[in-house]
């Protein structure tokens, strides 16, 4: 048996890049594999790096939606490598 | 924004003299004007023989951004039909906007993680009544070079004309001389600010509308020309040297920066640009200090960018679009030069971490 993935939400709203991928790469360290990190982010930039970042590091953008509390911004879903 | 390279000597000396012998208007009749109206017929012969084509193919604008609008705005006037306009998804934003000022469908090919079109989707995304398709020589961010050649033989047989905006690459490479319309900086590669180069081969239907000679420089247009010659014999000599120490950098900042990778295509690429993303930095951040040191660079990060909208060149490679430094090698660089940028890179990326993480 495989003990539970761990499970992380960042709200990064009003940070702007790099920061949000900054948020991402501290809230893995210690993870298990394949756990799931989710970020909520609005810098457009973030629309093209947090894939990327995802792409360098193995990890993926399981899904992406636009953020459900009507605050703004778009939630990822990121798995870590397995 | 193009990146500028500074005036070369030659080209410097060649539009001092011109300022004082080729002032006068060459359209004109009286003898100052004959004078540069001759200028003027030298400097497109140069720039037609640095290009392999004929000297009234040869045009010039007052920048190379309104070459770039006048290159698709005279192909879509004489267009039959509002068929598509194709380009691909990481050509120069000036040549993106103008194909989606008329209104036209623009159809966007998608690019690999190297910045590279596959020639055969381009291909398949031109159809019969395509007004026109826009393939850059080489991305003017990362330096990947584009398949011009196979992608222009295959639309061909459609009759379909193909820009080629050489901002980037003329000067640096031989430019295959497969375009219909053509656009090339001065700027870049060591001559003047001020003008543009537009090439349109003979038989292509272009709307040349109201162009005329009255509005060029002969001064700018002479040191172009001259800048081009000099630029090109240089890179005949330099540029595999120039190319070596580009892998040596792509080579050397992946194994001995963490978390740095070299971006663009390792081989099919210009002999004298190497971007560098940095993760977890900002590439003003990077510039800057490496200013400070002496390195003069530029960032591809939109951090500070007056839209926060991010490259849209890097975003269509699926790289991280901070971060990012995109460094030209003047042809005299040295290998100590590059050393030199070994030593201080690493200290500066890890103290502009130490101050985010």
């Amino acid at each position: 048996m495989t003990t539970p993935e761990s499970h992380v939400l960042l709200d990064e709203r009003g940070s702007r890049c790099p920061l949000p991928i900054i948020a991402l790469s501290k809230a893995l360290v210690g993870l298990a594999p394949a756990s799931i990190v989710e970020i909520i982010a609005d810098d457009p930039a973030a629309e093209a790096d947090i894939p990327a970042w995802c792409r360098l590091k193995g990890a993926q953008v399981v899904e992406s939606f636009a953020a459900i509390d009507g605050q703004g911004g778009v939630h990822y879903v990121v798995q870590l490598p397995g | 924004m193009t990146s500028r390279a500074p005036l070369g000597t030659a080209a410097r000396e060649a539009l001092l003299t011109a300022l004082d012998t080729g002032w006068a208007d060459p359209t004109r009749l009286y003898g100052e004007a004959r004078k540069a109206q001759l200028l003027l017929d030298a400097a497109k012969e140069s720039i037609a023989a640095s290009l392999g084509v004929r000297a009234d193919e040869i045009r010039f604008t007052p920048s190379v951004a309104l070459a770039r609008r006048r290159a698709l705005a005279g192909l879509v006037s004489v267009a039959r039909q509002p068929g598509s306009v194709v380009t691909s998804a990481v050509e120069h934003s000036a040549i993106i906007d103008a194909a989606q000022a008329f209104g036209h469908p623009v159809v966007e090919v998608g690019v690999g993680t190297d910045g590279q079109v596959n020639p055969n989707d381009f291909v398949a995304a031109c159809r019969p009544d395509t007004a026109l398709a826009c393939l850059q020589i080489a991305n003017q961010e990362v330096g990947t070079l584009q398949p011009v050649e196979v992608v222009s033989e295959g639309i061909a047989e459609l009759g379909i004309p193909l820009v080629c905006d050489a901002s980037a690459a003329a000067g640096y490479i031989n430019i295959p001389p497969v375009w219909s319309v053509l656009t090339a900086a001065p700027e870049s590669f060591g001559g003047p600010s001020g003008i543009g180069i537009l090439g349109v081969r003979t038989g292509v239907r272009w709307n040349p509308s109201d162009f005329a000679d009255e509005s060029t420089s002969v001064p700018l247009a002479t040191a172009a020309a001259i800048a081009l010659e000099d630029s090109s014999r240089q890179a005949a000599q330099h540029a595999t040297r120039v190319s070596a120490l580009v892998d040596l950098i792509r080579t050397r900042v992946t194994a001995e920066i963490p978390d740095c990778l070299a971006v663009g295509h390792p081989i099919q690429r210009l002999p004298h640009v190497v971007t560098i993303t940095c993760m977890y930095v900002d590439g003003e951040t990077l510039v800057r200090e490496l200013d400070r040191v002496g390195f003069s660079v530029a960032s591809g990060s939109a951090c500070v960018a007056d839209d926060l909208l991010p490259s849209h060149v890097l975003a269509a490679m699926g790289a991280l679009t901070h971060g990012n430094l995109r460094i030209g090698l003047p042809w005299n660089v040295t290998i100590q030069d590059v050393e030199r940028f070994m030593l201080e890179l690493p200290r500066i990326v890890a103290e502009a971490r130490g101050k985010l993480l």
